[in-house]
């Protein structure tokens, strides 16, 4: 029973690590930049979504006199308007920022990144955006059923985060693999001179690169958000560093090994916490995975030799 | 090379984790402030003096940004509220009180150095702590060492008055509180077995040490017991132990945000156990956020929203009033410890020597919203009812008030 | 076709090119003849605008690209195959020629070219769905050759082709050069192994410590004493 549950809670905790985790490993794909600042994009797709879900949500109560109807509607109507926020916030600030510290050393991109984050993080706090104080996200499982098996039971929120991060990823997956600006993309990321000089816009593809993973971040903020019911600043915190453990764990880069990583420090986690007990603070379990990895697999799991 | 960018990759990381992990432990507040040369505070005008003496300043920290600015808020803008009604009310004999404030970003090391600034540029006459228990605990030495009086509002940990004779608390101490828990889970619940689970900062290893000692006492068992951190998001696999070890209560402590996603997820995990908190759970967010998960969710606080004080209801009408929010513990503390101190101020005079005095000779102390205030203790502990609320209908209310002196005293 | 009016290029303060001058006209082949770092490969890496010239123009069918972004230049007809080859490694050979056809929009044409280079290259269509790092080093080239020819360049830069190749190998992709010339690709070669070269152009340069020092016919070239001593090994 136990083993399963726990199995069940770390495959929704791992699909929330995938979403965050992609858009970092697109960009460095393609950068090699330490994108930082993606743990404010999610923080900041939270915040649109509950802002949209918030607003939209009387909207909708007098047409459905059913309260929850009502706000699952709210719900459905706010992620997409959280994701394009979220994607074009990404894009904006590769046009703004990384587009010319790119090619200097990478400190500079850092720094710019870690001080973007930090800016945003200090105006969602500002008391005419989220303010201090975590606001809840009270939209359930958006009309999801729950699943009760004899071993594990899955909660409709958590059903509503496997099933969006199995559309979303499928989404991507076919622009990256089916279409002709996904095949630039592809080789953009394994040799930007090349696809250059074969056609590939490159500026064109990393503008989509930064939409569609900003886009997974904000969908990643808004999913958290209602999975713990609550959004507020500093979300980014523990995301902006966890999700490079993952991004390095997958193997810079790659994207299948950036999932597979986020399963396993989900599950790791998870095990850990359950029959490890207090041994070490959750976070430090990231780092020991990572560092353990390393040690034996100085590329990542799927990482290019 | 490609070893190096790596390296270079994981010291980039280890400095975010650093920068963005909240404190956790304080540094120990062993760094004595260089040879406090601190300017002996300037003796402000003898309180007794006509009004036409300058406002008083009294200094005050507590965190404005960072992941606890939500409280540091609270204790600021009650502090506030306090200091506006007693000079409304004409101040200390006259001269009015100054509210001078600084953040500490909920960090140790900020709130040592800002309790510095307070005491040599702002020359305060006395301090309050608005702050958690670590951040307490760091500034605590330097007001001690400059012989200036810090009551800590709502910071609990047993070390912050054992500094020394110039820190005073307002708040229960974490010993009685946890005493006062496993009180209400042995006497009033009737519960065997429990389960306890600590956040892993000064604030829930002291309220758990308490909780056990006592429990022992009043025959519970304790059959599981894990610590988790700070902000904590995940508790489905401790609830899962949990579950499997079925105790007949939870006693978690934690703060509110922590707190309701523990009660949601335990409620969606189909635990049955009855979970106790205590004030850290205390706050109109815990409810807010929570939802319908709260219901039933019993706390030991310092504050009863049901109390007949008439200082009780003021605060929270006036709270409310001037801030558009219902007030919460955190609050309710600052507010009272600037009552606490406006009123040894008013007794005993400006001096450090004065104050003390007077918060010594305190009975029977009315003037606030979570008393009464019985008296101080030798060791600077108040001696008051514990309170206990249960959440019901989307609030707090009354579910037990705990005044047994072999309870209560600290 | 392609004119380069006094082109310098720098890195940082070294000058690797120095008021370099030339042309290569429609159906034509050139060859830039050069030893070890004379500076040919920044040659052709500034034609493809993954250098920028300090000084100088570079014009394509009369319009000045100098300052045009790779991939338009691409778009114009401009193809390369650069210094050892660079296929995406990590895709296949079909993906790759795919690639060499980016700037093609029509999925049938695009399909209608690969063909055609499979037919060309026959150890390509044999390993059509192989991943480009498991080819071996000349069947890289020619992909590498395929995949620019996938636009039906008007224009097609060649950087030292040869280099590394077993000489059977090196022997095979001069062919396959000899045929593209006689098919009608205009080109413009750079390479160390001056012989081999000018069997397959109808003019050349040379080049040395990045300035041009001699102009002249293959045939005149090939006859060019001072051409034989450095580059013939005779
Ligand atoms: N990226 C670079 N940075 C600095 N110097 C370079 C760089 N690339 C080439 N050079 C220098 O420029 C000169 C020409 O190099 P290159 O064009 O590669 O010569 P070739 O292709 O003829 O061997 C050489 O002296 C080389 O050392
Ligand atoms: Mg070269």
């Amino acid at each position: 029973m136990s083993i399963a549950q726990n199995l069940s809670n770390a495959m929704v905790l791992a699909s929330t690590y995938i979403l965050i985790a992609i858009g970092l490993t697109m960009v460095y794909g393609v950068l090699k930049v330490l994108h930082v600042a993606h743990a404010g994009v999610y923080a900041s797709g939270a915040f649109v979504g509950l802002g949209a879900f918030n607003f939209v949500r009387p909207f909708c109560t007098p047409t459905l006199e059913d309260a929850r109807l009502a706000s699952n509607l709210a719900f459905w109507i706010s992620l997409p308007i959280a994701m394009i926020v979220s994607g074009v916030m990404g894009a904006l600030i590769y046009l703004l920022i990384y587009r010319y510290t790119w090619g200097k050393s990478p400190t500079i991109s850092l720094v710019a990144s870690v001080g973007l984050f930090t800016l945003i993080q200090d105006l969602l706090q500002k008391p005419f955006l989220l303010g201090p104080r975590q606001q809840p996200y009270p939209a359930g499982g958006a009309g999801m059923p729950r699943i009760e098996t004899p071993w594990f039971m899955i909660t409709p929120t958590q059903v509503l985060i496997l099933f969006v991060t199995l559309i979303l990823l499928a989404i991507v997956y076919v622009i990256l693999n089916r279409t002709r600006i996904g095949l630039g993309w592809q080789a953009a990321s394994l040799d930007p001179e090349m696809a250059a000089a074969v056609g590939v816009n490159v500026t064109h593809v990393i503008v989509l690169n930064f939409f569609l993973g900003s886009m997974l971040a904000g969908a990643a903020g808004v999913l958290v958000g209602v999975y713990d019911n609550m959004v507020f600043s500093t979300m980014g915190d523990v995301p902006s560093y966890k999700a490079f453990v993952v991004v390095v764990l997958g193997g810079l880069g790659s994207v299948p090994g950036t999932i597979v990583a986020s399963i396993v420090l989900a599950v790791t986690e998870t095990f850990m916490v359950a029959f490890a007990g207090s041994l070490m603070p959750r976070d430090a379990i990231a780092f020991l995975v990572l560092i353990l990895l390393l040690m034996f697999r100085p590329r990542g799991l799927l990482g290019r030799a | 090379m490609k070893k190096f960018a790596m390296l270079a990759w994981l010291v980039a990381l280890a400095v975010l984790v650093v920068s963005c992990a909240p404190a956790p432990t304080p540094v120990p507040p062993t760094k004595a402030p260089e040879p406090t040369k601190a300017p002996e505070p300037t003796k402000a005008p003898e309180a007794t003096k006509p009004p036409s003496a300058g406002p008083i300043k009294i200094g005050f920290f507590s965190p404005l940004t960072g992941p606890t600015a939500a409280d540091g808020q609270s204790a600021f803008n009650s502090a506030k509220l306090a200091v506006k009604l007693i000079n409304d009310a004409g101040g200390i004999n006259g001269a009015p009180l100054q509210l001078i404030n600084y953040d500490d970003a909920g960090k140790p090391d900020q709130a040592a150095s800002v309790a510095r600034k307070l005491i040599e540029s702002d020359k305060v006459v006395a301090a309050i702590s608005g702050a958690y228990s670590g951040p307490t605990r760091a500034a605590a030495p330097v007001f001690q060492q400059a012989g200036m009086v810090m009551l800590s509002a709502y910071a609990i940990h047993p070390e912050i008055t054992k500094v020394g004779d110039k820190i005073f608390r307002i708040g229960t101490l974490a010993d009685v509180q946890g005493k006062v828990g496993a009180e209400l889970v042995a006497k009033n619940l009737k519960a065997k077995k429990v389960a306890i689970l600590t956040i892993d900062n000064d604030y829930g290893v002291s309220l758990t040490a308490g909780f056990k000692a006592h429990a022992l006492k009043v025959g519970l068992e304790i059959i599981f017991e894990q610590k988790y951190s700070f902000g904590e998001k995940d508790f489905r696999p401790i609830i899962e132990k949990i579950k499997a070890a079925n105790p007949d209560v939870v006693y978690a402590t934690g703060y509110y945000a922590e707190a309701s996603t523990l009660v949601s997820q335990a409620k969606d995990a189909g635990l049955k156990a009855q979970i106790v908190g205590q004030e850290g759970y205390d706050s109109p967010q815990f409810i807010k956020l929570a939802g319908a998960n709260s219901e039933g969710v019993i706390i030991t606080t310092d504050l009863n929203r049901d109390s007949k004080e008439a200082m009780t209801q003021k605060f929270l009408t006036e709270y409310k009033k001037a801030y558009n929010e219902d007030a919460d513990m955190v609050g309710a503390s600052a507010f009272d410890a600037v009552q606490v101190l406006a009123y040894a101020m008013k007794t005993g005079g400006t001096t450090t020597d004065g104050i003390i005095k007077a918060l010594k000779g305190l009975k029977d102390f009315k003037d606030c919203a979570t008393g009464p205030f019985l008296r101080y203790t030798a060791d600077r502990e108040l001696v008051r009812p514990v309170s206990s609320q249960i959440v019901k209908g989307g609030a707090f209310h009354l579910y037990q008030e705990f005044t047994d002196p072999a309870v209560t005293t600290p | 076709m392609l004119q380069v009016e006094n082109l310098d290029v720098h890195y940082g303060h070294i000058q690797a090119l120095r008021d370099v001058s030339f042309a290569v006209n429609d159906n034509e082949g050139v060859a830039v003849l050069g030893a070890n770092g004379a500076g040919k490969s920044t040659l052709i890496k500034t034609l493809i605008g993954w250098n920028t010239p300090s000084r100088g123009r570079i014009l394509f069918d009369g319009k000045d690209i100098t300052r045009l972004p790779i991939w338009d230049r691409a778009a114009l007809g401009l193809a390369v195959v650069p210094e050892s080859g660079r296929v995406f490694r990590d895709l296949t050979v079909t993906q790759n020629l795919e690639l060499g056809a980016y700037t093609e929009k029509h999925r049938a044409t695009i399909q209608q070219r690969a063909r055609e280079m499979f037919d060309l290259f026959p150890v390509l269509n044999e390993r059509k769905h192989q991943i480009a790092k498991t080819l071996s080093g000349g069947e890289q080239q020619m992909l590498a050759i395929a995949r620019a020819l996938m636009t039906r360049p008007k224009l097609l830069l060649i950087d030292e082709v040869s280099m590394g190749l077993m000489p059977i190998l090196v022997k095979r992709v001069f062919e396959v050069i000899g045929q593209l010339r006689a098919s009608g690709v205009t080109i413009l070669l750079v390479e160390q192994n001056a012989y081999e070269a000018l069997q397959v152009v109808e003019r050349g340069y040379v080049l040395e410590n990045g300035k041009i020092v001699l102009n002249d016919t293959a045939s005149e070239l090939t006859q060019n004493p001072r051409v034989k001593a450095a580059y013939l090994g005779g």
